[in-house]
């Protein structure tokens, strides 16, 4: 089977302020796939995982070269429609943060601010509360608080909030690190269903949440990218030192 | 361990005595204000002009000169301090007009508020030819609402979780509908809070009206925003400062009071009540 490139970078330089966070970083992720980062904290995983749909824009004194290519479009290109591309690159944070509003009214914001028909609203909300295995838990309470919901429902929540807007890419930054094993693993378990539908992006903490559900790996360490590669391959046979000690637990 | 129960009775104890002392001071406020002007409230009071150089009948057209002021001027600052402390916290580039515009509106907070009533009377009254009117009352009293508005809705607006800002953008929504949709609506309620402390300042203050929009003396309701009004606060001065009959004035002063104060409390009253509404429906 052929792997089409998504979105990959090209010689990605990041600062903020004075502080060089990314080096060159070159990493393709593959149509359908699930594409993990890991790497100690601080390595620059989360800030690489925030160029893909330009949540980075929102620090002040940040400064970024190179390209981020979303189907060989540079998605920092001046006339770049920043709110198209995060619609098509939807992400899910490492705290849920639903809004402070229904559980229904969470679902349809991407929906209402894009204007989308109110009848074709309903439809889509059911549809990406079902995707994120939701529905059941919240069928009969659509209209109550979405802080009402336990942790890991809301952070399911969250990810049917960026499914409804039919993203092609979803980024999740550490989505389970706020969670109990419970509702990791059916996080887990979401992310294998999604990855028929639409290209996932994971950043984790956890090497063996990395090699469960992701395809491809990508280890960095001080803002580089050390080694990218099928998990299977990286995970038995690690190709750089500092790969095989991260992931052996010498330090991390 | 004795001398530690003691040292921890002591100290409860002290702080109990220094609540007791705020708390006989708003006693004694309260009972001073109404036992000398309770008596004096009556339908009649309320309703009627004052008569006899104002040694007799009401004060009606002072309590609607002052709900007006009131009302009007929080109309005026409101919208202005919200769009202003939005534009502080979400757009305001570069750093260093913002530090400006801040170090401005602290100012403005301390300026006593006589300072205000000139600076109406040269602006409003005189250049803008707005004559002494509600219109120029309203304009001053806004402008000294404005900075207590402007901060806590700028306080509001920064506690509001970054999360929910990053949520919204992450989505594919615009600035301007993250802050309509999920920022205003979630400072909301604080922002009111600090609305409902500048109502008790604005329709307390005598000041700024003083030459601004006040009058001695009108039967007459204000027919337009250009009329001269009389006014709670400056009818209280004016009572005890003018006038031959001070035997007779003094009353209807803390009459005049009593009326401010509970005027104060209804309008604060209401915008408690919708604060709570707002709390309610909101799911947080």
């Amino acid at each position: 089977m052929v792997n089409n490139v998504h979105i990959n970078t090209e010689k990605l330089n990041l600062w903020f302020g004075d502080n060089h966070v990314l080096k060159d970083v070159n990493i393709p992720v593959y149509d359908k796939k699930v594409t993990a980062l890991i790497g100690p904290s601080g390595c620059g995983k989360s800030t690489l995982l925030r160029c893909f749909n330009r949540m980075n824009d929102l620090i002040p004194e940040t400064k970024i070269t190179g390209n981020v290519n979303l189907y060989k479009q540079n998605i920092y290109e001046p006339k770049t429609d920043v709110t198209s591309v995060r619609t098509k690159v939807g992400m899910v944070f490492q705290k849920p943060n639903p809004f402070p509003k229904s559980i229904y009214k969470n679902a349809a914001y991407g929906l209402n601010i894009h204007g989308i028909n109110k009848s074709k609203i309903n439809e889509i909300v059911e549809k990406s509360l079902r995707d994120a295995c939701l529905w059941d838990e919240v069928k009969d309470r659509l209209h109550e608080s979405a802080f009402s919901l336990s942790g890991g429902q809301q952070q399911r929540l969250c990810i049917a909030r960026a499914l409804a807007n039919e993203p092609e890419i979803i980024l999740l930054d550490e989505p389970t690190s706020a969670l109990d094993p419970q509702s990791t693993a059916k996080i887990e378990e979401l992310c294998l269903d999604l990855k028929h539908q639409v290209t996932i992006l994971i950043v984790t903490h956890n090497i063996a949440q990395a090699g469960r559900i992701s395809d491809y790996t990508a280890f960095m360490y001080l803002g580089e990218l050390v080694e990218f590669g099928e998990t299977k391959k990286m995970f038995t046979v690690p190709k750089d030192k500092r790969t095989e000690a991260y992931l052996s637990g010498v330090f991390g | 361990m004795n001398i530690r129960k003691i040292k921890a009775f002591i100290g409860v104890n002290v702080l109990r005595l220094f609540i007791a002392i705020t708390f006989i001071f708003l006693l004694v406020f309260l009972y001073v204000i109404f036992a000398k002007g309770g008596k004096m409230i009556s339908w009649e009071f309320l309703t009627q002009s004052p008569r006899r150089f104002m040694t007799e009948g009401g004060i009606y057209p002072a309590i609607v000169g002052t709900f007006w002021l009131t009302i009007l001027s929080i109309g005026f600052a409101l919208p202005l301090g919200v769009l202003t402390a939005i534009f502080l916290t979400s757009y305001a580039k570069p750093a260093w007009l913002v530090r400006i515009v801040r170090v401005a509106i602290n100012t403005l907070a301390g300026v006593p508020s006589i300072i205000y009533g000139l600076f109406g009377l040269t602006v409003f009254v005189q250049l803008f030819k707005f004559d002494v009117s509600i219109l120029s009352g309203t304009l001053t009293l806004g402008v000294l609402a404005m900075p207590m508005i402007i901060n806590a809705s700028e306080e509001a607006i920064k506690s509001v979780p970054r999360d929910f800002r990053e949520a919204s953008l992450a989505l594919g929504a615009t600035e301007r509908q993250t802050i309509l949709r999920v920022i205003l609506p979630t400072a909301l309620p604080n922002i009111l809070t600090g609305t409902i402390i500048s109502i008790g300042r604005v329709a307390g203050e005598t000041a700024p009206i003083l030459f601004t929009a006040a009058t001695f003396y009108t039967r007459l309701r204000p027919t337009s925003v250009f009329d001269e009004v009389m006014v709670l606060p400056d009818h209280i001065y004016a009572l005890m400062t003018e006038g031959s009959h001070a035997a007779k004035q003094m009353p209807i002063a803390y009459g005049t009071a009593v009326v401010l104060l509970a005027l104060v409390l209804f309008v604060s009253g209401v915008a408690i009540i919708i604060r709570y509404k707002i709390r309610k429906k909101r799911k947080w």
